[in-house]
């Protein structure tokens, strides 16, 4: 019973998603055998990420939306708030905060400002955190060589 | 005002494609009738409804008339709205859906009940919030309501979730630490909240009020030994170090577990909502202004820069010298004001003891 409103709420979900594409959340893609496991590219807007793409896994509960979803970065990335498994740290998915009203394109939008904007006062990798508050050039520096040898080529705008 | 409203129901010429825009006073989310073109005559694309609020001054029949008017009465906007759930994204009849009270949000009733149910099952919260992170009044399910919509079982679950809470924050009643037993036990009355011993009508144990472990008379209770407990070998060592850095305390008051992992030294404990000094764990409830760490052990110990807690004071001393002064304005009108409703109660009780009505 709960599995069925799930899947169905996702799959409105999913066609809500493409036929109003994000900018930032590309090539989505979902195994029709399991739609409870989505990926996609998140194309981030500001330096020193704006030169890839970073694919995530989006894994959502047989109990969603009553239980929030998770997310892992599958592409390494040099942030302070996503650490090296690529575990990521965000509120509005957290089970205190979580909301079952909240939908899958404001998670990514959330999850899109993180990117773009870190938060080192909130950090799952504490070296990079104090890198980015003490040594803001450094750690472009090093996010940005980071960012070209790991991540994955931005899709082409159409 | 008029000419907008007129304007949002004017019927375009062109039957394909038309969009009629309606307000719902009695309802303050867009309501979507998709569903309804399925019962309208003209199928297909002819008929896009996106019904989005009434306006308050614009009757609803507006809406009918003017689609009654070209078209065959087969549907009755006003009386068969359908409804999304922002839960499950589906549309329904307004009979299917439940409002909460507090924030009037509507939501499926079968969503609204899992939601209530899981919470329940998961036993972590007995404040069921509204499940929406847009509701601006952050609303609550009332008792009465999540009785309505949950299973008997359910239902005892969510009492007994209550009555735990009930116990842990009540000063005179405390759980029977023994796993195997765990009734609730009385306290003596005490003005100071001194640790006391404790022996269980059930079982008979003996415990002390505040530890929870086997009465210690004489003897001050060994929090530190309760805390690393839980922790194995390296972890239980490194934590044992520094009292005053320990990440884990208990709250004063309720003894509930906290971890403290960022933020000022001012706490609130989540569970009882005492407030107290994360160093020394004295209470901070009627410290509004922070004094406490102006002087003493704790001094500039509280993790806020000199000018916030300066703001922080301007702000308290404000709000408080706002009130008074409020209350000097007004003082005028009070004093005015007595003598006429003392007289009225007079009156009143007057004409109360007169058992003829004149």
């Amino acid at each position: 019973m709960t599995d069925k409103q799930s899947h169905k709420r996702l799959r409105k979900e999913l066609s809500e998603l493409q036929t109003t594409p994000m900018k930032n959340f590309r090539h989505i893609i979902v195994d029709e055998r399991n739609i409870l496991s989505w990926q996609g590219l998140i194309v981030p807007d500001n330096a020193p990420y704006n030169k890839g793409a970073f694919r995530i896994e989006i894994v959502f509960p047989s109990e969603y939306p009553f239980k929030p979803p998770k997310i892992m970065f599958k592409t390494k990335i040099y942030h302070p708030n996503i650490d090296e498994k690529g575990q990521v740290c965000l509120p509005i998915i957290s089970a205190e905060n979580w909301k079952p009203a909240t939908k899958t394109d404001q998670v990514i939008q959330a999850l899109v400002t993180l990117v773009n904007d870190p938060e080192p006062d909130h950090p799952l990798r504490a070296d990079l955190a104090e890198e980015y508050s003490k040594e803001r050039s450094k750690f472009f520096r090093n996010a940005e060589e980071f960012t070209k040898r790991h991540s994955e080529q931005r899709p082409s705008d159409n | 005002m008029e000419s907008k409203g007129r304007h949002l129901y004017e019927i375009p010429k062109e039957i394909n494609n038309i969009q009629i825009v309606a307000y719902y006073r009695k309802f303050s989310w867009p309501l979507k009738v998709k569903a309804l073109t399925r019962r309208l005559p003209f199928t297909s694309d002819a008929g896009r409804l996106s019904c989005l609020r009434e306006s308050e001054n614009k009757p609803r029949t507006t809406v009918h008339m003017m689609t009654t008017a070209r078209y065959r009465p087969t549907w009755d906007l006003a009386l068969d709205p359908l409804v999304s759930c922002k839960l499950c994204l589906g549309e329904f009849p307004l009979e299917q859906m439940t409002t909460i009270t507090q924030c009037q949000c509507v939501f499926c009733t079968l969503c609204l009940k899992q939601y209530v149910e899981l919470l329940i099952k998961e036993g972590l919260e007995t404040a069921i919030s509204c499940p929406d992170s847009a509701c601006t009044k952050r609303g609550h399910l009332q008792e009465s309501e999540i009785e309505c919509m949950v299973a008997t079982e359910i239902m005892q679950k969510y009492r007994k979730l209550q009555f735990e809470k009930e116990v842990l924050l009540d000063p005179c009643r405390t759980w029977c630490p023994s796993s195997t037993c765990q009734a609730v036990c009385q306290l003596k009355e005490t003005d100071m909240p001194l640790p006391q011993r404790v022996q269980c009508a059930v079982c008979s144990l003996e415990f002390c009020s505040a530890c929870k472990i086997r009465w210690h008379p004489g003897q001050a209770c060994q929090e530190s030994l309760a805390i690393t407990a839980f922790l194995s070998g390296e972890t239980r060592s490194f934590y044992k170090t520094d009292e005053d850095d320990a990440p884990i305390k208990r709250c004063p008051k309720c003894k509930v577990y906290i971890e403290r992992d960022e933020g000022c030294a001012q706490m609130m404990c989540k569970n009882c909502k005492h407030a107290f000094c994360w160093y020394c764990l004295e209470s901070l409830d009627d410290d509004f202004l922070l004094i406490h760490y102006d002087k003493g052990p704790c001094r500039n110990k509280l993790g806020h820069s000199r000018a916030s807690v300066i703001w922080h004071r301007t702000q308290v001393v404000g709000i408080f010298a706002g009130f008074g002064l409020l209350l000097l304005v007004a003082s005028p009108f009070l004093l005015l004001a007595t003598p006429f409703v003392l007289c009225c109660k007079c009156k009143c009780s007057k004409g109360d003891d007169d058992p003829l009505p004149t």
